[in-house]
């Protein structure tokens, strides 16, 4: 029932801003992820709008109504901490019916509505439990009770890093249940849901919001982020990626003909198409590759001009033998490492390019062929249809190596 | 590390390498094996055991020996009667009232203080912090001493309500300590959970903030008693003719009284125990009444404007009535008056003050010295070793020196190893050295047991993963890391030492520390030389306490 | 010293609290010689308290533990040659980075020389080799991390041994790093083992798992073979995600193979039955993996496909929802019976269905787990 806006938003801690200049928007009933790696200021973010930490400046709106100064216990949303922040001195009743009774609603009703929330959530039983009592998982599962007593009025459900402290295993089962209790009939929550996994987004979210270092990368769709990545970090951060720096080729002889249309009207390449247009690269391989870049920059990037390609591991294809002839966007290579990891087989691929080695990571649904016939050491061809190879302007060495260096 | 070494060097084989243990690790490895960690844990024991618990005993096995004189001494005196008897209840009834007063106003200041300097962001925050820890800077017997002055002006005469005044400028700095180390451990995250959830400013504090902090002020309370009931120097500047428990002690023994002395002794001594074990054991049960909610009052009570009326009234009676009257004695220098007194008098009262700055340095130094040397080991025994049961009784009698008041634990050690008791020290140097390694052999320890515990046990393990064994690992991982644990528990020893006033009249002799020539020329009127003595001794531990914050600003850093 | 595994348990158990907690039940298990081995399971299931045991920082209640045939018990962890990565880094930060790593060195006297050529050698490896002078504080969670293997490896010690060594960094630098990860091990010959709770991490980098639950061993190998094998419905369902349903034996085939009807009026679906393990009416639960599930529209022309169809087991399912999540796109069905599975195909999966669509579905029989009913079968699909 309620839109958020935020516009504008900047927190500066002493010298280090944190939030730059953020403006977002979240629809009404929509499950938007805000993705980004620790510290990038999702935390300070949702803790703005939830009104427990003023913004220096920008303002936050709750259906066009600026609730920037408002105090938190006047917003009436529920808002699940990191690491659940259960009231240790009182049981689990206590701590989900605190709401109920702050806002001196009438007793009985709050208990019925405490009895079921807890059955939603499978708790029944355990209302004299002590929060010290409890495991990881149920812990979440009263949090969860507790922040859904307080949004009546907004429906606005807030989530930091709700699952982030679970097993690897348990978060997997918990984040299905987390969007269905979210779209549920009975609920229809608008949720605002801070994660550092992107698995975990790509899972839950109608739209993510990519942030670091407390700027927003890109707002969009899973589809958008994943096939339309504004920039390195995004496609980055996404899945595995492979990069190749090169140029642009922007004189194209007629007789290269090397834009077919893709072989199959598929809804994938349907999608890209809208936004992107070809372009001719050389990255230093034998031949000239294609692929897409965003129709904004196709007009900026001229002839000769740096450009980085990004592909990524899940898009290239590899065939035993030399197939370079057959295919475009081609190397010829050998299998330098394999590893099968369940759903997938990972090739690491050693390609010669401008005479440097170079290691080309793929992945590929594991069968039970592969595991017989791409061993270590195979001759192979690697390639990637030009639809899924993505192009933007070289952001410099250094810029690279901020992204994809670790430390 | 020269990393140009690297063009020179060859590549060296390992069958090449010399494997030969530098002298340091090898010496480490020898002192490494169990049985000379257990024989430092014993020779630590047995120091805690004579430094602190034995004069403990002594007293009490001195009362049970002597009952009969005792009984006649202080009940059934052929001249007095019972006289004693009711002197020793008035003086306890009074220390009690004064230590509860006392300790109930401190706490409603401190109360809204310790909130603003641990949940406000705002200018001058650092500057109120400062000034807040500041009256724990000023010896007490300076401090006594101020506060008479101050007061004074208005007409308030040495008595009762002085004392109570004094009192309330003395253990507020440590109630406020406690509560904002508690406040700050008190996780925000649920007071902001408890805000998201709808409640306000004063349902959150009621609710949430109150019970989580429970166990932690009613700890500092309690201590915080129990320092009010054994003040001494202070409250012989400030008390006129009124006895408090602690000067009635000091009056035993100046009139060598000793049954007396020990009995009244013996009983601060047991409430002090008492209260103190009282604290482990009891305070889970008091509750608040946390379920109830008053929405509209409680939302009344929050508004702002109520709340900066608090906030204003609790900073103003900060100033006038602690730190002002702390301070006061420093506008106090009347510079011709003193030069006669205290250089141009022919009874030599700066030679006085020279020996005694000499002897308080001294004996803080050497304080410092001995309690590092039996501190450290034995702040490892308490947090290091698993002897279960042992290790809380050690924990708890450790804070035995601050909970005790400090005439009564002087006095037992004055029987257990003056000329009454083992005969092996007379009052003097060492005895005084002796009663201030008792007192403040907490304040070393407790600190280091801080760091301890909040150090990280896995970087020790890393360490010897890494080879090293347990002295190594001691000394270039455990040290380091807990050095600014214990140059916090030397600058608080040192400073202890140095306004250390009630046990050093017990025990003192002829000798003369800085505080007690305070209370020395105070009762013999000599104002101005007592106002100089005192600024330097302020001057000396306000340098000492501002170390103290640096050192614990750069810990917290890291 | 080939023949020998390089670390052996036999017959571990450890036991906390004067007998009243037993945190390793029983384990024995070897990891030979350049070997990358996984402790993988829930938490609290004893895989550290097993990896401490290994190291030295705990001593074993009962059993053996021997590195190169060598009984380690009662020596301290400060004389065992081996590397240990801590989850929480446990970097010297009073020290600088060169410091921390030349000081396993220091510990074994080496000449300077070998020292200086050892430390470069680690930093370089790991890539902080221009920062050796710097103070740890510079580094995120990921250089610290960095740094701390360097430390473990620069002494030279052939064994590795990491407590959730990625368990403390962000998702994605962990999904990245662990490939860095296996190949330093590789490169160096280690045998390595590492702990964990994640078993996407496992599979993805392990050469060897050992799956662990309450203080036990439940099985080892490598990751193909569990995956292809799993001996229980908790190694199952621990490792990869796979649909479970219940049902009872309906009829045996002469060529170890078994006819299962679901519950509830479910499919019928055949399936191995190894060594003819089950016999009729046996109450069972079958269970195959999410991305053994494939999809085709109702009017799909099987005869066209050259593909060999006869093992395969189809049956209806109509389409809830489905999802796209990248690398990977899911299905999620719900069955005749009310039963509900998941399938998962890679994301450039063409298809055109749509929502409450009927579909057929298909699962090839040797992809098909047959396990007996459990007693509980709650707490066998449970993950913890």
């Amino acid at each position: 029932m309620v839109n958020i806006r935020l516009e504008n938003i900047t927190k500066k801690y002493g010298k280090t801003t944190v939030l730059d200049n953020v403006s977002l928007e979240i629809k009404d009933k929509e499950y938007l992820i805000i993705l980004g790696p620790t510290g990038a200021g999702k935390t300070t973010l949702l803790k703005i709008i939830a009104g427990l930490i003023k913004p220096d400046s920008g303002k936050v709106y709750f259906d066009e109504r600026d609730v920037t100064k408002l105090s938190p216990s006047e917003r009436n949303i529920g808002f699940m901490f990191e690491n659940y922040a259960l009231f240790p001195h009182m049981n689990i009743f206590d701590n989900i019916a605190y709401s109920g009774r702050v806002h001196d609603r009438d007793p009985k009703k709050t208990a019925t509505l405490v009895q079921q929330v807890l059955m939603m959530t499978l708790l029944t039983g355990r209302n004299n439990a002590y929060p010290d009592e409890l495991s990881g998982g149920m812990k979440q599962r009263v949090a969860l009770c507790r922040a859904l007593m307080n949004l009546e009025q907004t429906k606005l459900l807030i989530l930091d890093e709700p699952l982030k402290a679970l097993d690897a295993g348990l978060r997997m089962s918990l984040r299905r249940e987390l969007l269905l209790m979210a779209k549920s009939e009975y609920l229809q929550l608008t949720v605002i849901h801070v994660t550092n996994d992107e698995k975990e987004a790509m899972m839950l979210a109608d739209r993510i919001a990519i942030i670091n270092k407390g700027k927003i990368n890109q707002v969009g769709t899973p589809y958008e982020i994943y096939f339309h990545p504004v920039n390195l970090f995004v496609a980055f951060f996404m899945s595995e990626i492979n990069y190749f720096e090169g140029r642009c080729i922007k004189d194209i002889k007629p007789e290269w003909n090397i834009f077919k249309e893709p072989r199959k009207a598929n809804q994938l390449f349907l999608r890209i198409h809208k936004n992107s247009m070809p372009m001719l690269i050389d990255i230093g391989a034998e031949n000239r590759f294609a692929a897409y870049v965003r129709k904004e920059l196709h007009e900026q990037i001229k002839h000769g001009d740096k450009i980085l390609l990004i592909v990524r591991a899940n898009h290239f294809k590899i065939r035993l033998g030399n197939r370079l002839k057959e295919k475009n966007n081609s190397f010829l290579g050998k299998i330098f490492r394999r590893k099968f990891m369940g759903v997938f087989y990972r090739f690491e691929v050693k390609v010669k390019i401008k005479d440097q080695e170079k290691l080309i990571i793929i992945t590929i649904p594991a069968t039970r062929e592969i595991h017989k016939t791409f061993l270590e050491n195979s001759e192979v061809t690697v390639y990637f249809p030009k639809e899924l190879g993505i192009i933007f302007k070289h952001p410099g060495l250094d810029k690279i190596n901020e992204v994809l260096k670790l430390e | 590390m020269n990393l140009t070494k690297k063009e020179e060097i060859l590549q060296v084989e390992e069958s090449e390498v010399k494997k030969q243990l530098p002298l340091s690790l090898r010496i480490d490895r020898f002192f490494s094996k169990p049985v000379y960690r257990k024989s430092l844990d014993a020779i630590t024991i047995i120091f805690f055991i004579l430094v602190i618990i034995g004069p403990i005993i002594n007293i009490f096995s001195t009362i049970f020996l002597n009952i009969p004189k005792i009984y006649h001494d202080v009940f059934n005196d052929e001249l007095l009667g019972n006289l004693q008897w009711l002197n020793i209840l008035r003086g306890l009834g009074t220390s009690f009232s004064i230590a509860t007063i006392a300790v109930i106003f401190d706490l409603l200041i401190a109360f809204p203080t310790a909130i603003i300097l641990t949940r406000y962001e705002f200018k001058g925050k650092k500057i109120l912090d400062a000034l807040v820890d500041l009256p724990m800077a000023v010896p007490t017997s300076a401090l006594g001493f101020s506060v008479l002055l101050f007061w004074g002006i208005f007409g308030i005469e040495p008595g009762y309500f002085l004392i109570i005044l004094g009192h309330i400028v003395f253990t507020f700095p440590y109630i406020v300590r406690n509560m904002k180390i508690v406040l700050e451990k008190t996780a925000v995250l649920y007071e902001d959970a408890a805000r998201t959830l709808g409640a306000p400013g004063f349902t959150v504090f009621r609710t949430i903030t109150l019970p989580l902090m429970k166990e932690g002020i009613i700890a500092g309370s309690i201590l915080a008693f129990t320092r009010s009931l054994g003040e001494t120097g202070a409250t012989i500047i400030m008390s006129g003719l009124v006895e408090t428990a602690p000067i009635l002690i000091v009056g035993f023994r100046r009139q060598l009284q000793l049954p007396s002395a020990s009995l009244l002794a013996g009983i601060l001594i047991a409430i002090s125990i008492t209260l103190l074990f009282s604290i482990k054991f009891f305070t889970r049960r008091v509750g608040f009444p946390a379920k109830k909610v008053f929405p509209k009052l409680e939302r009344f009570l929050s508004h702002k404007y109520l709340r900066i009326t608090r906030d204003s009234l609790a900073f103003t009676l900060l100033i006038v009535i602690i730190i002002i009257p702390s301070f006061f004695i420093v506008s106090q220098i009347e510079g011709q008056k003193l030069s006669q007194e205290l250089f141009l008098a022919n009874d030599y009262k700066w030679a006085y003050l020279y020996v005694s700055l000499i002897n308080s340095i001294q004996i803080g130094f050497l304080a410092v010295v001995i309690n590092l040397i039996f501190g450290i080991p034995f702040a490892f025994i308490i947090t290091k070793r698993k002897w279960g049961k042992i290790i809380t009784i050690l924990d708890t009698i450790l804070d035995v020196p601050i909970a005790i008041p400090s005439a009564a634990l002087g006095f037992a050690i004055f029987l257990f190893w003056g000329p009454a008791g083992l005969g092996l020290f007379e009052p003097g140097f060492f005895m005084i050295l002796f009663v201030h390694v008792t007192f403040s052999f907490p304040y070393m320890v407790r600190p280091i047991i801080g760091v301890l515990e909040s150090s990280n046990v896995g970087v020790e393990e890393a360490a010897r993963t890494l080879g090293a064994s347990n002295l190594t690992v001691f000394r270039k991982i455990t040290l380091p890391n807990i050095k600014q644990g214990i140059i916090a528990g030397c600058i608080m020893v040192f400073t202890r030492s140095l306004g250390e006033t009630g046990a050093t009249i017990v025990v003192m002799g002829n000798v003369r520390t800085i505080p007690v020539l305070i209370v020395d020329w105070v009762e013999a009127n000599n104002f101005p030389s007592a106002v100089f003595a005192s600024i330097l001794v302020i001057i000396f531990s306000a340098i000492l306490i501002f170390l103290l914050r640096t050192v614990s600003k750069n810990a917290r850093k890291r | 010293m080939i023949n020998v595994p390089t670390i052996e348990l036999k017959n571990v158990s450890k036991t906390f609290d004067e007998g009243k907690v037993l945190a390793v039940d029983n384990v024995s298990l070897k990891i030979e010689d350049g070997e990358y081995a996984f402790l993988l399971g829930p938490s609290g299931c004893g895989k550290t308290t097993t990896l401490r045991i290994i190291a030295g920082l705990e001593e074993p209640t009962e059993g053996k533990v021997l590195i190169d045939g060598k009984d380690v018990r009662g020596i301290p962890p400060e004389d065992r040659d081996m590397g240990f990565v801590f989850q929480h880094f446990e970097i010297f930060e009073h020290l600088t980075v060169w410091e921390n790593v030349t000081f396993g060195l220091e510990m074994r006297g080496y000449s300077e020389e070998y020292i200086i050529q050892q430390a470069e050698k680690a930093l370089k490896i790991v890539g902080l080799l221009e920062k050796a002078n710097e103070y740890p504080s510079i580094f995120g969670n990921p250089g610290l991390q960095k740094l701390g293997i360097a430390r473990a490896i620069a002494t030279g010690a052939k064994i590795l041994i990491m407590d959730e060594p990625l368990g403390s960094l962000d998702p994605k630098v962990s999904r990245v790093f662990r490939h860095e990860l296996r190949n330093i091990v590789k490169d160096l010959k280690l045998t390595a083992i590492h702990v964990t709770h994640n078993q996407e991490e496992a599979m993805a980098i392990a050469d060897k798992i050992i799956i662990m639950r309450a203080g036990k061993i439940l099985q080892v190998g490598t990751p193909y073979e569990l995956y292809e094998n799993p001996n229980s419905i908790f190694v199952a369902n621990f490792l990869g995600e796979t649909n479970f349903l219940q049902g009872f034996v309906l009829k045996l085939f002469d060529d170890e193979t078994m006819r299962v009807w679901i519950r509830l009026g479910g499919p019928k679906l055949n399936c191995r039955n190894v060594r003819n393990r089950f016999i009729l009416d046996d109450n069972v639960v079958i269970a195959f993996r999410f991305e053994d599930v494939y999809l085709f529209p109702l009017d799909y022309d099987f005869e066209k496909s050259p593909y060999d169809w006869s093992k395969m087991q189809f049956f209806r399912a109509i389409l809830e929802s489905s999802r796209f999540i990248g690398d990977t796109k899911r299905f999620y069905l719900i069955l005749d019976n009310g039963d509900r599975c998941v399938s998962v195909k890679p994301g450039s999966f063409e298809e055109n269905f749509k929502l409450g669509e009927e579909l057929i579905v298909a699962v090839h029989q040797d992809d098909i787990h047959v396990f007996k009913m459990p007693k509980n079968l709650i707490y066998e699909l449970s993950l913890t």
